[in-house]
């Protein structure tokens, strides 16, 4: 008898035990865990329109303009999310490269405005060589059916002393998110 | 035979079902997957369960579809298809693509950061199991058979106390509810999610730029736009605008000129006195009048 009341005493301490770790493991308090196991049964959609007006497509021709040494031009585009269900993170990158002037000398920062063009995130801002390797824009990230405004800055060095021109594409593309 | 068998489980839920807890998901290489999104689709549904096998990078090959950690996401998992794959002695380079994505990842992957080959694929498994991890699938799958057992083990032991002899149904409940209890532990602890990662891209093309080294030099027809402010009363400004513009100014001007001269001329006095009965005669001297015009 007493073997099986100690047998009965581990069954009790094992179950319970094991019930313990077992919930504890994944996580039956973390909020953050449970609720991040959402399945995504959409379609990525993102879409560009270049200004802060007009129809948004998946591409978007760039501007053509002039520049001097040391000054800098001004561009907004808007990104949309056109997915139902999924959340994106954004990530830019230069394409297609070319020109007489140096991308080290081209300094391009996108900053993430709102309809009236303030800041609604941190600028993130390199030379156009190094935007030539994927770069997240950082936050805020882009929700399912929304839009995000940037504002990109486009900065020419003072130390170019020669004419000549450059040209360059942005492809920006948005990850799920979490 | 019964007792055997008890014991058995007894010993697989205390040490396995604690140890796939704790140790996290790694069973001699093999690893279990929730695929959370449609990025691999229609190869791998959204919702099924992949299982991963533990394989040298070296070995991998294009088109395999493996399990890897997200790049700067140390605890985010991504299932795609190998793009690209480069062996540089021991280092193995890949690039992937989810199959439903438009665009290729936007990482480069190293060997060391592959989980595994996806193996199998089971479809809708993984609902399941994400279910199963739910504050429900938790009391339902884990809490409520722990509670019946630990319950009929206190009634047993009562029944011992008491000399009572078993029901005949008791073991088999036990051994069944704990069978089911160690194999919650285990599909909790053995399969976690991995984020078959949606991704989509647009692009803004051809900006160009013309690059010169001044603007251009002012011209004499260009406006000159001089603002003076913030100045007080008495304050002296100075403001010097140098301009180095010809202007030549070709005028047709048509003038009428009337000129009305009245000339008077006067000898002087001239009188004759005193000459009665007499002739007379008076020579006055010559009168000149010098009148010049000039209209330029």
């Amino acid at each position: 008898m007493i073997k099986r009341i100690i047998l009965s005493l581990l069954i009790i301490g094992g179950v319970g035990a094991s019930a313990f770790a077992g919930t504890k493991a994944i996580g039956l308090t973390d909020t953050a865990t449970l609720s991040a196991s959402t399945f995504s049964t959409g379609t990525a959609d993102l879409q560009i329109s270049n200004g802060t007006t007009g129809a948004f497509a998946d591409s978007a021709e760039g501007f053509t303009t002039s520049l001097l040494p040391g000054k800098t031009f001004t561009k907004y585009i808007r990104l949309r999310n056109n997915s139902t269900d999924v959340d994106f993170s954004i990530a830019a990158q230069a394409t297609a490269v070319s020109g007489s002037i140096e991308a080290s000398n081209v300094t391009v920062v996108f900053t993430p405005v709102n309809g009236s063009e303030v800041a609604v995130g941190s600028p993130v801002s390199q030379i156009l060589a190094n935007w030539t390797t994927p770069t997240g824009l950082g936050t805020p990230n882009i929700l399912a059916t929304k839009n995000q405004e940037y504002k990109m800055d486009v900065t020419l060095s003072s130390s170019v002393s020669t004419p000549g021109s450059f040209v360059f594409s942005f492809l920006f593309t948005g990850t799920q998110f979490p | 035979m019964k007792k055997i068998i008890e014991i058995f489980l007894i010993i697989i839920v205390i040490l396995f079902g604690t140890a796939f807890s704790l140790i996290s998901n790694r069973i001699g290489g093999w690893r279990g997957f929730t695929v959370m999104s449609g990025s691999m689709e229609p190869s791998i549904t959204t919702g099924s369960m992949v299982i991963v096998k533990n394989v040298n990078p070296q070995l991998l090959k294009k088109g395999d579809v493996i399990t890897f950690k997200r790049p700067s996401k140390e605890n985010e998992f991504i299932t795609h298809r190998i793009l690209a794959l480069s062996n540089k002695k021991d280092l193995s380079i890949l690039k992937t693509k989810g199959d439903h994505n438009k665009e290729i990842d936007p990482w480069v992957l190293a060997g060391g950061g592959v989980v595994g080959k996806v193996i199998y694929s089971i479809p809708y498994l993984g609902y399941l199991l994400v279910f199963a991890k739910t504050k429900i699938g938790i009391t339902f799958f884990i809490l409520i058979p722990a509670f019946i057992i630990i319950y009929l083990e206190v009634i047993n032991i009562f029944n011992l106390l008491k000399n009572r002899k078993n029901n005949v149904s008791y073991a088999s409940q036990t051994q069944s509810l704990t069978i089911l209890l160690f194999i919650s532990l285990l599909s909790y602890s053995a399969f976690q999610p991995a984020n078959a990662l949606l991704s989509d891209s647009a692009s803004l093309t051809a900006n160009k730029f013309t690059v010169a080294l001044q603007e251009h030099p002012a011209q004499c027809g260009d406006d000159s736009n001089i603002e003076i402010s913030g100045n007080g009363a008495g304050s002296n400004n100075a403001v010097s605008v140098n301009s180095n513009c010809s202007t030549i100014i070709n005028e047709s001007n048509n003038t009428t000129i009337t000129n009305a001269v009245n000339s008077n001329s006067s000898t002087g006095n001239n009188q004759v006195i005193n000459n009665t009965g007499s002739n007379s005669t008076i020579t006055t001297g010559n009168v000149n009048s010098n009148i010049s015009i000039q209209n330029k």
